[in-house]
C-alpha cells in the first residue's frame, strides 16, 4: 500500500455504490415477502436464492466497485497495474449481478407459474 | 405512508421521472463523443533534455487527415502544423527539434515526422498544456499537465485542475493507456506513465481494448443488467398477482416502472465501454444518479408492498 493514494469519498461512484446497496436491500425485503407467499402455497423456500442474491450483489459489486473507486482510480496515472486491477474488479461486478439477477429470476417466475395453475 | 403513493401522484412523478431520465441519457450519450484526432503520448520530463520533446498525435478514424491549417498550442505558444497526412489509425510525430529526438531516441522504420524546426522543446515539463486546434480555431484535443494558471496565455476553463502528473523519469513517457477505439473520456486517468516511450508509433505498453476481459465484460454488464430488471419487473408481476388474489392494492405498477433506471444504466455504461472503453465524468453522474433514484425507488415501492402483504397475511391467519 505504500505509496498509493486513496480516496475514501470519491463521487459519484459513491451513488452508484449506495444505489445497489439499496436494490440489494430491496431484494432482502421482497424475499420476505415472497417467502411468505410461497409458504402460503406450501412450496420450498425458493426466498434464500433472493436473500443470496442480495448478499453476492453486495459482496461482488458494491464492494468491489468502493475498492476500484476508492484505491485503482486515484492511482491511475502513476501505476500502470491499476487499469488492470479496474478491469478484473469490472469483471467479478457483472458476474456477480449476472449471477445475483438469475437468483432473483428464478424463484419469482417458479411462483407466477405455480400460481398461475 | 400509503397515501402518499395514490396513483395520481405515481402517474405524475413517474412520467416526469421518465421524462427527465431520458434527457439526461441523451446527454450522456452526447457527452460519449471524442475527437478523431488525439494527443496520444507527450515526452516532456522534469531534468529531461528539452531538445528531446516530443509529441505524438494519433488518427483514430479510418480515413486519412490533412493537417493543413491544425495548430498546437502550448501554455504560451502556438504552433501551425507542417502540412502533413496522418494515415488512417496512423501516428504522427510532433518534434520541436528534429535532430535532438533523434539523437535521443531510436525512431521505428515509417514513422511521420512533423518538425516545427526550433532548436529546443518549449514545453514545460512540471506544468504546461498541448491544445490540438482545427483551421476553425476549435480545441479537438487538449490535455495539461502540472497545475494550470490563469496566467497562462492559452489558458482556458477546459483545462484539467490538476492536471496529469508530470513525469519525472527521463526514460518514460505520459501516454494514453489504450489505442485504438481505446480510453477517452476528457480526463487525467486516461493518460498514464509509459515505459518505454514509443514517438511515432504504437506503444508497447499501450493495450487494445479486446486485451483483458473487456469485451466479454461489455457483453455480461449487458446481459447482467438487463436481468437484474427483468428480476424486479418479476416482482412487480408477484405484486400484481398478489393484488388480484387479495384484493389489497399494492401499486405493483410503480414497481413495474421503478426499476427502468436501471436499464439506463446498463446502456449508457454499456455504450461507454464500448465506445470509449470507460465512463466520462458526464456519464456517470448521469448513470450512477438514475440507478440511485431508481434503487430509491424500487426499495422504496417493496417496502409498501411488503407491508401490505404482511398486514393482510398477519389479518388472515
Amino acid at each position: 500500500m505504500n505509496g498509493l493514494v486513496i480516496d475514501w469519498f470519491t463521487m459519484p461512484a459513491l451513488i452508484l455504490e449506495i444505489g445497489v446497496l439499496l436494490l440489494a436491500f430491496a431484494l432482502f425485503r421482497f424475499a420476505r415477502v415472497l417467502g411468505e407467499l410461497l409458504e402460503i402455497i406450501q412450496k420450498p423456500p425458493l426466498e434464500v436464492l433472493v436473500m443470496v442474491a442480495g448478499v453476492v450483489l453486495i459482496l461482488t459489486f458494491v464492494i468491489p466497485h468502493y475498492i476500484a473507486s476508492a484505491v485503482f482510480y486515484p492511482n491511475l496515472t502513476g501505476n500502470a497495474q491499476m487499469k488492470v486491477y479496474l478491469d478484473i474488479f469490472r469483471t467479478i461486478s457483472f458476474m456477480g449481478m449476472l449471477v445475483a439477477s438469475v437468483l432473483v429470476a428464478i424463484p419469482s417466475m417458479l411462483y407466477l407459474v405455480w400460481t398461475s395453475r | 405512508m400509503t397515501n402518499l403513493l395514490s396513483m395520481r401522484w405515481v402517474k405524475t412523478g413517474v412520467g416526469v421521472a421518465m421524462m427527465l431520465l431520458a434527457a439526461l441519457a441523451f446527454a450522456g450519450s452526447a457527452a460519449a463523443a471524442s475527437p478523431s484526432v488525439v494527443i496520444n503520448e507527450v515526452y516532456a520530463p522534469v531534468n529531461g533534455d528539452a531538445n528531446a520533446q516530443w509529441v505524438e498525435l494519433y488518427n483514430r478514424s479510418n480515413i486519412p487527415l490533412l493537417l493543413d491549417g491544425w495548430k498546437l498550442r502550448t501554455a504560451q505558444n502556438e504552433y501551425p502544423l507542417p502540412s502533413v497526412t496522418i494515415s488512417p489509425t496512423g501516428y504522427l510525430l510532433v518534434t520541436f527539434s528534429r535532430a535532438g529526438v533523434t539523437a535521443r531516441f531510436t525512431l521505428s522504420n515509417g514513422v511521420v515526422i512533423a518538425d516545427l524546426g526550433l532548436d529546443a522543446g518549449t514545453l514545460k515539463p512540471s506544468a504546461d498544456m498541448l491544445s490540438l486546434v482545427s483551421p476553425a480555431g476549435l480545441i479537438v484535443d487538449q490535455i495539461n499537465w502540472g497545475q494550470p494558471s490563469n496566467s497562462w496565455k492559452y489558458y482556458n476553463s477546459a483545462l484539467w485542475n490538476p492536471g496529469i502528473d508530470p513525469l519525472t523519469d527521463p526514460s518514460k513517457s505520459i501516454g494514453r493507456t489504450w489505442t485504438g477505439e481505446g480510453k477517452d473520456t476528457d480526463s487525467p486517468s486516461d493518460f498514464t506513465v509509459h515505459d518505454p516511450p514509443s514517438p511515432g508509433s504504437k506503444s508497447p505498453f499501450a493495450k487494445d481494448p479486446s486485451d483483458l476481459l473487456g469485451r466479454p465484460t461489455d457483453y455480461v454488464s449487458w446481459v447482467a443488467g438487463l436481468l437484474l430488471w427483468l428480476g424486479f419487473i418479476l416482482a412487480a408481476f408477484i405484486a400484481r398477482r398478489f393484488q388480484a388474489l387479495s384484493g389489497q392494492r399494492t401499486y405493483w405498477q410503480a414497481l413495474l416502472i421503478a426499476p427502468s433506471g436501471i436499464v439506463i444504466y446498463t446502456i449508457i455504461q454499456g455504450l461507454a465501454y464500448s465506445q470509449n472503453r470507460a465512463m466520462n465524468d458526464g456519464e456517470k453522474w448521469t448513470g450512477f444518479t438514475i440507478l440511485f433514484l431508481s434503487a430509491v425507488l424500487c426499495f422504496y415501492v417493496i417496502a409498501i408492498f411488503s407491508q401490505i402483504a404482511k398486514r393482510y397475511l398477519e389479518a388472515s391467519k
